[in-house]
């Protein structure tokens, strides 16, 4: 409830958007995608393909992210904690 | 047997086709002052517009997220140069982006740096010697800054490798239709 009315309330480039700083993990394939826009948009050779290879390379980074922070994950929960009982 | 490259052979940048493009700095120029300009003064229409999609997506986002402070050419007075809090260095990257940064980082000033009385709040800086201040009410801070000022510099550091595309890429041959 207090995020809706904060959203509400919220005066767009004056204030900054509400509930990024518990959220802000949302902010990333915003920022792939733009990414991928503008580098595909003068990597792919035909036009007609530019969306699909947008939508491949963003996936792609994005299952990257997923992969380093499931092995990030697996090294700091599972294996520090084996090795540091030894 | 022709040692002209067909239309089928697609690849647009002049060095891709193996072919000695001189470069081309009206287009880096027009590329550097509107994102996708270049490739629409080479006639890559739709590459152009794809261009200005990304660049508006990342930078409007940039706006959104941190506010106007994402594009600032000014340091606050609750950062610390001298342990890397200097925000102001992120603009030369944020500079790619052509005219439209200076634009806003003149409206951050106008309206943030300059905000009225009303609007600003006291703040006390946990670091001797510094002296106290005011910041600007709704300033973003954390995340938000962060990632609004991370925006902004990639759509201006991705504006600058497109508009080096722009001046190595062939102008488009009107014979090849619209796939380019």
């Amino acid at each position: 409830m207090n995020m809706v009315a904060t959203s509400l309330a919220w005066t767009p480039l004056l204030q900054p958007l509400p509930g990024v700083q518990e959220h802000w993990l949302w902010l990333l394939p915003v920022l792939v995608v733009g990414i991928a826009m503008m580098y595909k948009a003068i990597r792919v050779e035909r036009m007609d393909r530019w969306l699909r290879e947008v939508g491949t390379m963003s996936l792609q980074i994005l299952l990257a992210f997923g992969g380093f922070a499931v092995g990030l994950a697996l090294i700091v929960q599972v294996l520090v904690p084996m090795f540091s009982e030894r | 047997m022709s040692s002209t490259p067909s239309p089928s052979s697609t690849a647009q940048s002049g060095s891709q086709r193996g072919q000695a493009v001189p470069f081309n700095w009206t287009a880096l120029v027009l590329g550097l002052l509107l994102p996708g300009g270049g490739h629409l003064f080479l006639g890559h229409r739709d590459r152009a517009v794809a261009i200005l999609l990304g660049f508006a997506l990342l930078w409007s986002s940039g706006l959104l997220i941190g506010g106007l402070g994402s594009v600032r050419t000014w340091n606050p007075v609750y950062t610390k140069p001298a342990t890397g809090g200097e925000r102001n260095l992120w603009f030369i990257p944020q500079l790619g982006a052509g005219p439209i940064a200076p634009l806003f980082a003149a409206l951050d000033a106008s309206l943030i740096r300059n905000a009225s009385d009303e609007d600003r709040i006291d703040i006390t800086l946990n670091a001797p010697g510094r002296p106290k201040g005011t910041a600007y009410r709704y300033t973003a801070v954390g995340h938000a800054a962060d990632f609004g000022t991370l925006f902004c510099s990639l759509a201006g550091l991705m504006n600058i490798a497109v508009a080096l595309d722009a001046g190595q890429r062939r102008p488009r041959d009107r014979r090849e239709g619209d796939r380019s």
